[in-house]
């Protein structure tokens, strides 16, 4: 029997693009994305010209009730669960002290608590399936001190670190747990916009959701603990290691002065 | 009737504001040279000098229109930067939107292009619903994707709405950047040889001028208020398109194949040294890539509600040699 994959945010941007490269590689599909954000339509695609079967749940990922509903779906159902994608999230909006406390919740309860609960109840699922794999997408932010991006970065550094943890907890389960933490991605139209302006540096490491997908999945295939994608992130990654942190600072700051008002 | 119509001085623009005219309608033209010698001149077009980028002027020519017909953007593929894509083409729409809410109109018809939907999928024929596959490809196919989501906030906001996601135009009319196949067959008439990429198995869907200006006028008509629409004709291979040109302006024409890689990078070499000459280039390997991906379309779905009817490939070309050979 093919195996199914869960994957959330899978209606836009990297969620769509890693359903689409599963689904070239012959996986059945189980997508979560909010109401009206086109995922019926991407499931119809997908299953007519990729012809591999797709179900699909439009849910609010900020209300921990989803997550529940997720997990008596695949088991109602009776799908084995071989792949979990934990790729929704809620990107950064503005400055802490202009963020409303709703706002910084749900970013939070999407962030971590839909990913961390939703790999505790599918766990056992995977486990039937095994071997199987968690990819979770996390981001460059994880590692790096962003203003604009403080709870989201630190939301990413979570994931970051229960990806690591778990990735050694779970092998003797045969369970194997990747993070893939990219830079900047083409997503939203917003964002390609906001990402078209930068410095000619900065625009070297924006990745299209289609490339950085095949590197995400590649790596979760391969068993990778972590994986950052790009050449230029990489060697991003290997200067931070050795520069001084006030060059970092005027560096991050003049690229940050860039970003037009940020659209709400 | 009264109706506000943006690009006039473009190619859909120019055709469409005649055919609304000589049906009676009363066109407010908002140009921005009316000097220009590409302005459609009729008793019932009115021109209003001004910019889409500019607020009173379109307050001043909106006021009392029915209808507005959004054709005008910003399509030079060979500027390197986004702000003119951007300017005119996310602004310039979001302040025709904001005047058409404020001033009562009924419906707007923006003219957007299949280009949004990006390639066709393997040969699956891009419909209304095919979600896109792959990134913007440049910053074109970027603004207009973002224009259409104004429009879609702005149809939030009770402003009815038709977007028609227009193929590759061609037909009679004024030569402009957005009309390739007609600089095509001007130069089977004209030259001996065509250097071309050798792909030339890229389909793509080909529209007759005439049907996009009848497109516009029944979005118009129609009782739908909001909608969204591929306007397109036949899908064709590039190499059935030389060959039906050939054929049908009995041009001696020898057209050379050269590998398409070599192509792009020639294109590449010969753009550097255009920077350092200082003058702007003719094509980028851009340019190149998005001309040749496929993009096959159907148009059932504006045949059904909208009853749109197509022109064939053979008729339509027919007449756009006539009228070629007419003008030059």
């Amino acid at each position: 029997m093919k195996p199914y994959a869960v994957i959330t945010g899978a209606s836009s941007g990297l969620g769509k693009s890693i359903a689409l490269e599963l689904a070239h590689r012959n996986i059945n599909l189980v997508l979560i994305a909010l109401p009206y954000s086109g995922l019926p339509e991407l499931s119809d695609f997908i299953r007519t010209n990729i012809q591999v079967d797709v179900h699909y749940l439009e849910l609010d990922l900020s209300d921990t009730k989803s997550t529940y509903q997720i997990s008596d779906y695949v088991n109602n159902k009776k799908l084995h669960i071989k792949y979990l994608v934990n790729n929704a999230g809620v990107l950064s909006k503005g400055f802490f002290t202009d963020l409303s406390d709703r706002f910084i919740l749900s970013q939070i309860a999407v962030n971590i608590t839909t990913p961390t609960l939703l790999t505790k109840l599918l766990l056992d699922n995977l486990k039937a399936s095994a071997p199987a794999s968690i990819l979770n997408i996390s981001s460059m932010a994880s590692f790096f001190a962003l203003p604009k991006k403080q709870v989201y970065g630190a939301t990413k550094a979570y994931l970051t670190s229960l990806s690591h943890s778990l990735n050694k907890e779970l092998k003797r389960d045969n369970i194997s747990v990747t993070a893939i933490c990219p830079g900047g991605l083409n997503t939203t139209s917003w964002l390609c916009y906001q990402n078209r302006c930068m410095g000619w540096l900065i625009r070297k490491t924006i990745l299209n959701p289609e490339d950085a997908s095949r590197i995400a999945v590649n790596a979760m295939f391969k068993k990778e603990k972590l994986v950052v994608p790009g050449v230029v992130n990489r060697c991003l990654m290997f200067v931070d290691k050795i520069l001084p942190d006030f060059i970092k600072d005027y560096l991050t700051n003049r690229e940050l002065k860039k970003l037009n008002v940020s659209k709400t | 009737m009264k109706v506000l119509l943006t690009g006039a001085t473009g190619y859909i623009g120019h055709e469409l504001a005649l055919a609304l005219a000589s049906k009676g309608i009363i066109v407010h033209a908002l140009v921005r040279d009316i000097e220009s010698e590409r302005v459609p001149k009729h008793k019932n077009i009115v021109l209003f000098k001004g910019d889409i980028c500019n607020h009173e002027s379109i307050e001043k020519a909106i006021d009392n229109c029915d209808y507005v017909f959004h054709t005008a953007a910003y399509t030079n593929l060979k500027d390197s930067r986004i702000d003119s894509f951007y300017n005119t083409n996310v602004l310039g729409t979001e302040n025709i939107l904001n005047a058409s809410l404020k001033f009562d109109v009924k419906k707007v018809i923006y003219t957007s292009t299949l280009s949004v939907f990006g390639p066709s999928y393997k040969d699956v024929f891009i419909s209304e619903n095919q979600p896109r596959i792959v990134s913007y490809a440049n910053d074109y196919e970027l603004t207009k994707g973002m224009s259409e989501e104004r429009v879609n906030e702005y149809r939030k906001k009770g402003l009815s709405s038709i977007i028609l996601n227009v193929s590759k135009v061609y037909g009679p009319g004024p030569g402009t950047y957005s009309n390739g196949v007609n600089r095509l067959i001007s130069m089977f008439l004209k030259k001996d040889v065509l250097i071309v990429p050798n792909k030339l198995e890229s389909e793509s869907n080909y529209v007759f001028i005439k049907d996009v200006v009848n497109a516009h006028i029944l979005a118009m008509e129609s009782d739908i208020s909001n909608g969204k629409y591929i306007i397109g004709g036949e899908n064709i291979s590039y190499n059935r398109l030389f060959n039906t040109i050939k054929t049908l302006t009995k041009s001696k024409i020898r057209v050379v194949k050269i590998n398409y890689d070599l192509v792009k990078v020639c294109v590449f070499i010969l753009n550097l040294l255009k920077v350092v000459s200082r003058s702007n280039p003719v094509v980028t390997p851009k340019v190149i890539d998005s001309l040749f991906v496929n993009r096959l379309s159907t148009s059932e779905k504006a045949k059904k509600e909208l009853h749109y009817k197509t022109t064939s490939f053979g008729v339509g070309l027919k007449e756009t040699i006539q009228y070629l050979n007419k003008v030059s």
